[in-house]
């Protein structure tokens, strides 16, 4: 091999690799990214049941109910529309009625929602931002002097 | 006084920066050697001036001086001691007071241990090095001053976020931040070496100490937060993919790139353009991370500061750095004489091949951390990027650069023989396949990546062992001339070794605790048990519990194996007092083949008590596995090598990084 | 003044530091010729590629090639040195030196605050007496009273000095402790209920209102305990005793007694509860049909909560006004009323105490 053909299969062999891992980026993009949905758009863009989203708002006052064993359901909002969400394990130490949660799952076919991760904030400022977004955009006042 | 003491110290170290950005600069392309002088004498004192300040804030927290904003907010005379002092980085004010603290280190250390680099060279990289500290000074005094004081002041102060009161959290942002502020060494020699148009070989000698140091730094700070993340957040995990941990992976990734690249520059006189951008994209990304972090604009569950004025600033600073010394390599790189030549096999291809895997995997991490931002600015959909992208691309992309890893030190430089690299590692490759078939024998209907995971692990600890054996002739000389050749052996070479051997042994604990992780979510009243793998733990009793700064209930758990008792695990739910943040205690019985791992969660219905119960298989293998690699940066970074370099050999001082 | 001697000497120590190499500077002596450090290194490559042969880690003929390379690279570097330059003039790197000072004063003074000392917090509660620091000497009185319990003067001083810091619960918490400790007395039983009322908002609880019960019943004349007495009857509803007990409490006070503005307020209120009105609205409400006065108490209702939407922190307001809409029969306002005044004071638990207690007494779900 010449020097030239040398330092020609290097770079195209360089760019077979990257090129195949770009290919890899994309596709895993199309298939593992999750959508994040307020209860309101939910139903508003159609997503089907099964489909894996998360769901974020706040937790409803009053709405926590603990089942059986591990089981915990709740009522996440964003005080347009309300989705009840079903969830198996343990809840977060953050997590409380009023406050801001994520939870990750699907609906169901009756439209509960079930999640099989339940993030609350990680500390007194701390809220999802494209919660906080979601929730603003709707014209929900977060933080002091909110008068709903 | 002694609070303005301080803080008059770090503005003169913003004034200084300023004259050590300057005068050093000026005085390199004019040839004034006195000019140039001052430049080390300037960085000399600026790491004197932040050290000052630096004590006065922590000496501010140790008597609980509630007149400085900084500590009220901050701390409480109540505060166990070792806490009051992690407090002064465990916030953002602080926590930037740390990071030019450990920069002005790193500048001191070059001016210091610096003399057998050329005085012209050693100039300009201490005013780069000015310049990023005249920047984060600023940054400090005009958007986060740690040193505003109150008037009248508060008798108590707020205490710290319980969560982080932790001596693993405690002590790792010291260690990550040396990691991420280490690469501005690098930095700043790319762009000398872009202003002066040339990369000499003592350039390529000091580089790679540097990179070193600081990925030694890194790779430790990392571990100790995932090990914090593990026991401290009770999920039983040790990796999120979270966007805070991509900022500190991704310039570990590149420096990890860096770190090859610089060999082959120093031996073969090649990859310097290469070279350069790397150093240039590395010190970028952990600037990123600064900025991730501090602004909070990434949805992370560790963000502290949110705050868009000085997102802004960091913003700018960001540009200005990152575009301004991109700009200068676009303009100045093609003035680099491109060096020795190489076959495709061979030791720099390989290292070229590693290089290029690195950073492929960096880029995937990097999309998978920054489109959910890019998409929403756009005004797209609102997208989360979870593991499952993570496992799906940084996966594929980094197992070739892992099968690779033992053949690389067996190749030639120049030009490699295939051939010779099969006689060496075939023992150890049939070693590890072995390895996976007994793997998938025992767990046949287990997931297919069991076994290749482990055979990859059992590969890059076997090819390690080879590479040793290789080198000493082991079992091919006799005995004593193998010890007299391990004796003689480069710290280097061992220093390599050690971190090839530690990546095996943290791969194997990556796919043992990701595929055979057993999680038991039950719930139990006082006196049931569960199976926990091998284990069995019973709910023995729950009491109430009162610390210092908290109340709780704590759950008393046996542990047993088979019928033989192990330990009593405690698991605590507490609540802090004055904030009420609730925080959950993990009770972990750790052992080398895996930990036991039980978290109490609420009150159900019926009187019991909901359950989480992990057995984590070769976890500690993960953490082991990084601290052996660290092991192995530190030694290679002892290597006689780099206390040589000066002309005449008059000087021997060490070029080891201060910390 | 002294902060800014000390500063000077900085600043001067500094410029000296930064300037040493200039006055000390000598030509260099060796590696004017950079090309002299590569070639340090190029030896130094040469001699570890010797003590690999002689270790045998490398084949021979590798090592050949190796060394073949070191050595063009070697002799590429014997490059003539420069032309050595001449130094520098020392007044240049004296005038640059003035930057320090020209970037740190405006800074400081910008950022700085010179005037204010340290306040460390041993030394602040040592030296609280003297400076009269009045948390301090809570503070310190606090910590004696941690380690002894029963040390009644200590409360003594305490109680006072939380009701001076407007600490309502610490000092009926105090107060408390003075009772158990030195038996109870009629001043003692009210400042107690006294500090209760206050903690709660000016609300008197049932628990209070026995405290002031005991009180008058070792002293019926006391005036606090008299006048807290009735707020109670008034607020429990019973407007014609409160009325009755406000009358003989008046009648027995003198013309100059300091809180007789306050009873003549309160005996006033008392006829019509939800929201305090002034004498000269009263009158006028006196006069009208119930249908209008309704009216118009709804009508200040309604003027109220305008004033907390413009200014939401007044805590007293708030729940003024969420027992107003109760009493008026509001439920659904009462209820938005206390959602929005807890979202207004989430972050304040005091205040969420009152709130929820208030909710609870109004029977708001």
């Amino acid at each position: 091999m010449t020097r030239k053909q040398k330092r020609l299969t290097m770079i195209l062999g360089g760019l077979a690799v990257i090129g195949l891992a770009i290919g890899i980026i994309l596709y895993a993009l199309s298939g593992t990214i999750t959508f994040f949905h307020t209860p309101s758009d939910l139903t508003a863009t159609g997503v089907k049941p099964g489909q894996r989203i998360r769901l974020g708002g706040m937790v409803e006052d009053g709405s926590v109910k603990k089942g059986t064993g591990t089981e915990t359901t709740f009522a996440v909002t964003d005080q347009i529309k309300t989705i009840t969400v079903s969830y198996n394990g343990i809840l977060p130490d953050l997590f409380r009625e009023g406050q801001g949660v994520v939870t990750e799952g699907s609906l169901k076919e009756d439209g509960t929602f079930v999640a099989d991760t339940v993030l609350a904030k990680h500390d007194e400022n701390y809220m999802p931002r494209e919660l906080a977004e979601s929730l603003k955009e709707k014209g929900v006042k977060l933080g002091k002097g909110a008068d709903q | 006084m002694i609070a303005e003491f301080g803080h008059f110290a770090l503005i003169l170290a913003t004034g200084v920066a300023l004259y050590q950005f300057l005068v050093p600069l000026v005085g390199a392309h004019r040839g004034d050697t006195a000019l140039m002088r001052t430049g080390i004498s300037a960085a000399v004192l600026q790491l004197a001036l932040i050290a000052v300040s630096f004590v006065v804030l922590t000496h501010a927290y140790i008597v609980s001086d509630f007149s400085v904003q900084n500590v009220y907010e901050n701390s409480h005379s109540a505060k166990p001691l070792i806490y009051k002092i992690s407090g002064v980085w465990g916030n953002h004010e602080g926590s930037m007071l740390l990071w030019v603290l450990i920069l002005a280190i790193y500048g001191g250390a070059v001016a210091l241990f610096g003399r057998n680099l050329p005085l012209e060279l050693r100039s300009r990289v201490l005013a780069i090095q000015g310049a990023i500290g005249l920047a984060f000074l600023l940054f400090i005094v005009l958007t986060s001053n740690p040193f505003q004081r109150l008037d009248p002041p508060p008798i108590e102060g707020n205490g710290l976020n319980p969560i982080l009161q932790d001596p693993a959290l405690a002590f790792h942002p010291p260690f990550l931040y040396a990691g991420y502020v280490g690469l501005s060494i690098a930095f700043a020699f790319a762009v000398a070496a872009l202003i002066e148009g040339r990369v000499d070989a003592a350039w390529a000698r000091w580089v790679r100490p540097w990179t070193l140091a600081a990925w030694m730094f890194l790779t430790i700070g990392i571990a100790m937060g995932s090990w914090w993340a593990y026991y401290e957040l009770g999920w039983g995990g040790w990796w999120f993919w979270d966007p805070v941990e991509n900022a500190s992976f991704m310039p570990w990734l590149v420096s990890t790139a860096l770190l090859h690249s610089a060999i082959v520059v120093e031996k073969r006189n090649a990859l310097k353009i290469w070279t350069v951008l790397l150093s240039i994209l590395a010190f970028s990304l952990s600037l990123m991370g600064t900025f991730l972090v501090r602004s909070g604009v990434l949805t992370s569950v560790h963000a502290f500061a949110v705050d868009p004025e000085r997102g802004l600033f960091i913003l700018i600073i960001l540009c200005l750095f990152i575009g301004g010394s991109l700009a200068l390599f676009a303009w100045r790189a093609p003035m680099l004489k491109a060096g020795g030549l190489f076959a495709p096999v061979s030791r720099e291809g390989g290292l070229v091949l590693n290089n290029l895997l690195l950073c492929v995997a960096c880029l995937a991490v990097f999309i998978g951390t920054l489109y959910p931002l890019a998409l929403e600015t756009f005004d797209g959909p609102k997208i989360s990027v979870g593991p499952p992208f993570f496992n799906l691309t940084f996966g594929p992309i980094i197992m070739p650069l892992l099968l690779l890893v033992p053949v690389g030190p067996f190749l030639a430089w120049k030009r490699g023989d295939m051939a010779a690299v099969w006689r060496r590692l075939w023992k150890s490759l049939a070693v590890a396949v072995v390895i996976g078939l007994i793997v998938l024998a025992v767990n046949i209907r287990g997931p297919w990546l069991a076994p290749v995971g482990m055979a990859m692990a059992a590969w890059l600890v076997l090819g390690a062992i080879a590479d040793l054996a290789a080198r000493i002739g082991l079992f091919k000389v006799p005995l004593s001339s193998s010890w007299h050749r391990f004796t003689g052996l480069p710290r280097s070479a061992i220093g390599g070794i050690l971190a090839h051997g530690g990546l095996g042994l943290m791969i194997a604990g990556i796919i043992a605790i990701s595929l055979w992780k057993v999680e038991v979510i039950v719930a139990l009243k006082t006196g049931e048990s569960a199976d926990v793998g091998a284990y069995t733990v019973t709910f023995l009793s729950e009491t109430p519990l009162s610390g210092p700064n908290y109340t709780g209930r704590a759950g008393r758990f046996l542990v047993k194996e088979g019928d033989r008792e192990i330990t009593t695990l405690v698991s605590e739910k507490r609540n802090f007092q004055p904030s009420g943040m609730p925080t959950t205690e993990v009770g972990l019985l750790q052992t080398l083949l895996g930990d036991v791992y039980v978290v109490m969660g609420d009150e159900t219905t019926d009187g019991a008590r909901a359950m989480r119960m992990y057995y984590n298989p070769l976890v500690n293998f993960i953490w082991l596995g990084a601290f052996i690699m660290f092991c192995g940066g530190l030694l290679s970074l002892t290597d006689r090598r780099y206390r040589v370099g000066a002309p005449k050999r008059a000087i021997s001082a060490q070029a080891v990084a201060a910390e | 003044m002294m902060i800014w001697i000390v500063f000077a000497i900085m600043t001067a120590a500094v410029i000296a530091v930064l300037l040493s190499p200039v006055v000390k500077a000598r030509p260099l002596a060796q590696g004017q010729d950079r090309n002299a450090f590569d070639r340090a290194i190029f030896r130094d490559q040469l001699a570890e590629l010797d003590r690999d042969v002689e270790r045998g880690a490398i084949a021979p003929a590798e090592a050949d090639a190796a060394r073949n390379e070191i050595s063009r690279r070697l002799i590429a570097a014997t490059a003539p040195p420069h032309a050595s330059r001449p130094l520098g003039t020392p007044s240049m790197a004296l005038l640059a030196a003035l930057i320090v000072p020209a970037v740190a004063l405006p800074l400081y003074l910008k950022a700085g605050s010179p005037q204010l000392p340290d306040m460390p917090l041993s030394t602040r509660l040592e030296n609280a007496t003297e400076t009269g620091d009045y948390e301090a000497m809570i503070v310190r009185v606090e910590k004696h009273l941690a380690q002894n319990q029963d040390d009644v003067e200590g409360w003594k001083v305490l109680a006072p000095a939380y009701r001076r810091a407007m600490r309502w619960a610490d000092a009926a918490e105090a107060e408390r402790n003075i009772l158990r400790l030195s038996g109870p007395t009629a001043n003692g039983l009210a400042d107690y209920g006294e500090a209760m009322v206050m903690a709660n908002q000016g609300t008197v609880s049932a628990e209070a209102h026995e405290v002031f019960r005991k009180a008058l019943g070792l002293d019926a004349k006391l005036p606090k305990a008299r006048f807290y007495a009735a707020l109670a009857l008034k607020q429990e509803g019973k407007s014609a005793e409160a009325k009755a007990a406000f009358e003989a409490f008046l009648a027995d006070t003198p013309a100059d007694a300091p809180w007789r503005d306050m009873l003549l307020a309160e005996m006033n209120d008392a006829v019509a509860r939800p929201p305090a009105l002034d004498q000269q609205t009263m009158k006028d409400a006196a006069s009208m049909s119930p249908e209008d006065q309704q009216a118009m108490i709804r009508s200040m209702v309604d003027g109220l909560e305008e004033k907390l939407k413009a200014n939401g922190d007044d805590l007293q307001g708030w729940l003024r006004l969420i027992r107003a809409r109760g009493v008026l029969g509001d439920a659904g306002k009462a209820k938005l009323a206390y959602d929005t005044a807890k979202s207004q004071f989430k972050d304040n638990p005091e205040a969420l105490a009152a709130l929820d207690g208030l909710a609870q007494e109004m029977k708001i779900p």
